[in-house]
């Protein structure tokens, strides 16, 4: 169960038994060339309803093979380069631009805490945005960085509770890749970084190996 | 590029002492903090019955540290940073912009692009893109050192995918900064054309031209520097986009909504 999957011959909108081609959707989902698993010949049509909008003749694609692990446990809505999503909305004029912002909310334990995030498409919500931005150029796609989108941090501070501060980086700096799929705050080097933290810290990693994949809440198999 | 291994993407910590919070700072000036109770969370898992539960006696903590195979990788950002920060991608103007998040239900709803609508400026130079997470310093010698010490066909044969990897990021790096320079020129040009066309020979003028090439494109945009007022004030000049809502004009009747909200995105929703 991967939080809910399109079953075409369930619908009755559907025109399924499609290629990518006649579907109309972006042939480079199915080269598998960067680990994407969508055939090339297992494709519909249907109608989308999104908020308040209706698109008849959406193509929507079928993974034939696990979709990036536990990195990728939902249906996915494509939003790169070529989206077939921003595309359809833009040239329907529903948007006017090709854009989307995101807001990942506050994922917490405690309930109190805890934030719905956000996905908008053809702007960007004003509310949710503060102090001056950054703003760079979309850099070519690259194998270990898809998102062309590169940030250099500089530092990485530890607030302790008692107002002490420790750099985790200096006098290093990383260059970082955006992936807005990616399950941790931060990928980097265990030597020396997070050896750094836990030095700092005093904490101590646990390496035995765990049964259930880590971050991904999981459904049970046989229930479905 | 092999992934990390699943274990590590919320590392698993024995003992907690830690109560603070991380800030990340990026191009040493925006600082993005996430609270302790983003960074450490309990083991979340869906319960038989379908209710979301966790397990607060094996805490994790939202870094995946890198070893082996994937000590060369690209450093990764993901998305809990963006309960810190709030990004926007425009595939139009191929430019994406980060602002601090501002953690709220509210929603003031901008639209962006279209025919009467500004594009963002891009304000900041993307970073030099070297060779993943190796950086002028100490760690350099360490990790040169340990390569030089083990050279097993293993070894060899990771440096060799790596060094492919590389290539691509520094093929994408130049091309990349093939259209910049080109973007640099023709804005460059531009400018050129407006001061010829404005009175010549002002130290306002001269001050600019100085300015301009003592920068690079990150300062260089339609509107910047009209007057000597503007370049006597301060170096960092507002390239931002607006922070604050302003009436956005709607396009002649063209455009029938604006920007679409999603509904929420983090509620998965156990089918039976």
């Amino acid at each position: 169960m991967r939080g809910g999957t399109y079953n075409a011959s369930l619908s009755t909108s559907a025109s399924d038994d499609l290629d990518v081609y006649g579907a109309g959707g972006d042939p480079s989902d199915t080269f598998r060339a960067l680990g994407t698993h969508v055939w090339y010949n297992d494709w519909a049509t249907d109608t989308l309803n999104m908020g308040n909008i209706t698109m008849d003749d959406f193509p929507i694609g079928m993974p034939g093979f696990d979709v990036g692990g536990i990195f990728d446990t939902q249906a996915n809505i494509g939003l790169g380069r070529n989206s077939t999503l921003l595309n359809a909305l833009h040239d329907r004029g529903h948007i006017s631009s090709r854009t989307y912002s995101f807001w990942w909310g506050l994922n917490s334990a405690s309930s109190s805490l805890s934030m719905d995030g956000q996905l908008v498409l053809g702007g960007y919500d004003a509310a949710k945005v503060t102090g001056p931005n950054i703003t760079q150029k979309l850099l070519p796609s690259a194998v270990g960085c898809g998102s062309g989108m590169y940030l250099t941090v500089t530092n990485m501070v530890l607030g302790f509770p008692n107002g002490t501060e420790a750099d985790m980086l200096a006098p290093s700096v990383i260059t970082a890749c955006i992936q807005l799929d990616f399950p941790s705050v931060v990928t980097f080097r265990s030597d020396p970084f997070m050896d750094r933290f836990e030095s700092y810290t005093g904490t101590t990693r646990d390496d035995t190996p765990s049964d259930q994949p880590w971050e991904v809440p999981s459904y049970r198999l046989d229930g479905e | 590029m092999s992934r990390p291994h699943r274990k590590e993407f919320l590392l698993k910590i024995c003992r907690i002492s830690y109560g603070g919070d991380l800030s990340l700072i990026l191009d040493g000036t925006s600082k993005f903090t996430l609270s302790n109770d983003i960074l450490i969370l309990p083991r979340e898992y869906v319960a038989p019955d379908g209710a979301f539960q966790t397990d607060s006696s094996s805490p994790g903590i939202a870094f995946t540290p890198t070893s082996n195979d994937n000590v060369n990788d690209v450093s990764i950002i993901g998305r809990p940073f963006f309960s810190a920060a709030y990004i926007m991608v425009d595939l139009d103007a191929e430019t994406w912009t980060i602002w601090q998040a501002n953690a709220t239900t509210d929603t003031r709803l901008v639209s962006v692009g279209g025919d009467c609508a500004e594009k963002p400026k891009v304000n900041t130079a993307p970073p030099k893109i070297t060779p993943p997470d190796v950086d002028l310093t100490n760690e350099t010698s360490i990790n040169n050192t340990a390569s030089s010490a083990t050279p097993d066909p293993a070894d060899r044969a990771t440096a060799g995918l790596e060094a492919g990897a590389i290539a691509g990021i520094a093929l994408g790096a130049v091309f990349g900064s093939g259209l910049l320079a080109g973007a640099l020129v023709i804005c460059w040009l531009r400018r050129k054309r407006q001061m010829r066309r404005r009175s010549t020979g002002s130290e306002a003028d001269i001050a600019l031209t100085k300015y301009m090439h003592g920068r690079e494109f990150a300062t260089c945009h339609e509107k910047s520097a009209d007057s000597a007022q503007e370049l006597s004030s301060s170096w960092v000049l507002a390239h931002e986009l607006p922070v604050v809502e302003r009436p956005t004009e709607v396009c002649s009747g063209h455009w029938s909504v604006q920007a679409v909200e999603l509904p929420s995105i983090h509620t998965p929703k156990p089918q039976r």
